[in-house]
């Protein structure tokens, strides 16, 4: 019986995220203009970035501003060991920077969780800034204002991953592994925990959970996944400098994931998309573009709290009654059990 | 009969303000100790000191002969202290089946076989089952806590804290807006837990409770222990009478 529900769900599980690479799979065929395959190249770049950092400002409550510092980082470690300062291959490149950013990240989660709540958000502002100012001023290891240029393309074999098409295939498949992994976290004694952060860290701790270990977790897997797209977004730039990744750029992010929706997984995803193409058709508003951005983003926030996502579940809900019943996932487990019923 | 809890010489000091003056004290095991005393006396902040909330400026506290003040708040949890506040804090955003897991979730599934009270020990979900059915929350388990009265709220709250299978439950005015009929129920709760092994440390303005539920007092003002007796013995003593009671009782 229990082996006939497991198999069952594992089933919907493949078939959903197959279902997703399909999507991802069908844009990259619908798209045959370069210019949009471009656009959908840098939107799964973002992608990867905002799905694990929603689950730290988002899930567990901490607005975190300097989250392009580590884009910029992973992107700096491989312009630096691939074509700067060194001859490297671009995969150890790669998987130095996710290493790197990772272990900056970990050093920083300790001056930065001694502080809660808007502090916790202006010790991460600094940070950006901070890191900004090394990419600017650090020659040697960034190319300072100059930047870095020629990052060489990744290659499997003799393929040569050179073109917008397969920058997005390949930042799709690492768009999944974000997708799938955050999606792992958030459904099982991680999610938990980290709604109870957001809620009350205090009692959180009182009823056993080892507060800080979760908070440096994410905050470090939330870089992890930052840097690995700083590394991806590296070759696709015939050059890039420090204006890439400034505290502004790190406003973005918390932009994507707000607007999206907060706590939420596909939220940023939404976020990363309305924003693309917002961008688009503003640009005919000429030098007004930036003010209807601004005044969309107002729109946007005052009239759905939940963000877009949350707009579109209760559009759903609304349509689907039968999914507005359905239970948690610990209340289902329960139920099973004969308990609360 | 050992003592679970000993308090030496603890002093917490805000700036200026001495909150806790050196105080000592020890809890039995098994028992049902009160600590009582006027507002502002440092009830609460030597709560929060036993349960990490806060840390100590001096003094040492022992859980089983093992010093737990310089632990960090959630490993004090999971040794075996657990407690509830004066203002009644769950997750507000989960529902009340959910709260209570988080307790056995995060203690690692603690098992401790001295202790016999409902949810104590056993599989994760027969010590649920037994914590909603004891504190007869079976029909909210799928609430929120915003939904339930105060009465529930303080009930799904203490089943949170026992959810850790803790050796000692620390109660910060628990019958606080209680009706007598719902603080006798309560009371009763507490007794059988306490029957299966639970050692009980109550903070509580309710005298009549307090005198009606604990074998052992501590009376704290300005920071300091200014008496410690059986009820009895507190009641007719001078010093306390004077300074809290405000007469007999």
């Amino acid at each position: 019986m229990h082996l006939a529900k497991d198999r069952g769900r594992i089933t919907k599980i493949v078939l959903g995220w197959a279902a997703i690479a399909l999507v991802l799979l069908a844009g990259w065929l619908c798209a045959k203009n370069d210019y949009i395959l471009r656009l959908m190249m840098l939107a799964a770049v973002d992608m990867i970035v905002v799905i694990p950092f929603g689950l730290l400002i988002g899930h567990m409550g901490y607005l975190a501003m300097g989250q392009a510092s580590f884009f910029g980082l992973g992107a700096y470690v491989v312009g630096n060991l691939t074509v700067l300062r060194f001859d490297m291959d671009y995969w150890p490149a790669l998987l130095a920077a996710v290493v790197i950013t990772g272990a900056v990240a970990y050093l920083l989660s300790f001056p930065l969780f001694r502080l809660r709540g808007y502090h916790f958000a202006i010790g991460t502002l600094g940070v950006g800034q901070l890191a900004y100012l090394v990419f600017n001023s650090w020659t040697w290891f960034s190319g300072g204002t100059f930047g870095t240029s020629g990052v060489p393309p990744p290659t499997i074999g003799q393929f040569e991953i050179s073109t917008n098409s397969r920058f997005y295939l390949l930042a799709s498949i690492f768009l999944l592994v974000a997708g799938f992994s955050s999606w792992w976290l958030v459904r099982g004694h991680v999610g938990l925990a980290l709604r109870a952060i957001r809620q009350d860290e205090d009692l959180a701790a009182a009823r056993g959970l080892d507060v800080l270990r979760y908070k440096r977790f994410v905050f470090v897997y939330a870089a992890v996944f930052a840097g690995l797209a700083g590394g991806l977004y590296a070759p696709m730039q015939i050059s890039f400098d420090p204006s890439s990744f400034t505290v502004w750029s790190s406003f973005e992010y918390v932009i994507y994931v707000i607007i999206g929706g907060a706590g939420t997984l596909f939220g940023p995803v939404v976020g990363v998309v309305f924003v693309t193409v917002l961008e688009q058709v503003i640009q005919g508003f000429g030098q007004w573009n930036q003010m209807v951005f601004g005044l969309l983003v107002v729109i946007v926030v005052l009239f759905f709290r939940g963000g877009l996502w949350g707009a579109i579940r209760l559009l759903w809900d609304a349509l689907l009654p039968i999914v507005a019943g359905r239970q948690r996932p610990f209340a289902r487990s329960l139920k099973a059990e004969g308990i609360g019923q | 009969m050992s003592a679970i809890l000993e308090v030496r010489d603890v002093s917490k000091r805000f700036g200026g303000v001495e909150a806790v003056k050196n105080v000592s004290f020890e809890i039995a095991r098994g028992g049902f100790v009160g600590l009582i005393g006027p507002n502002g006396a440092g009830k609460t902040t030597m709560v929060n000191l036993i349960s990490k909330h806060q840390s100590l400026t001096g003094g040492a506290i022992y859980l089983d002969g093992e010093p737990i003040h310089p632990l960090p708040v959630f490993r004090v949890a999971r040794d075996g202290i657990s407690r509830t506040y004066q203002q009644n804090r769950l997750f507000l955003e989960d529902s009340v089946i959910d709260n209570i897991r988080t307790g056995m979730v995060w203690s690692g599934g603690t098992i401790r076989k001295e202790l016999s009270y409902p949810g104590a020990h056993g599989p994760e979900d027969a010590r649920l089952k037994a914590l909603v059915d004891f504190f007869e929350l079976a029909p909210y388990c799928n609430a929120m806590p915003s939904d339930l009265s105060h009465v529930l709220r303080r009930r799904a709250e203490i089943a949170q804290a026992l959810a850790l299978a803790p050796k000692l439950l620390l109660l910060d005015e628990p019958f606080a807006g209680f009706s007598r009929e719902e603080s006798e129920e309560l009371l009763g709760l507490l007794r059988e837990c306490r029957h299966g092994g639970l050692t009980i440390l109550l903070i509580e303005h309710n005298m009549e409770v307090v005198m009606q539920a604990c074998e052992h007092l501590y009376v704290m003002h300005h920071g300091a222990l200014l008496a410690a007796g059986t009820p009895t013995e507190i009641k007719s003593n001078r010093e306390v009478v004077s300074v809290y009671l405000g007469g007999e009782l």
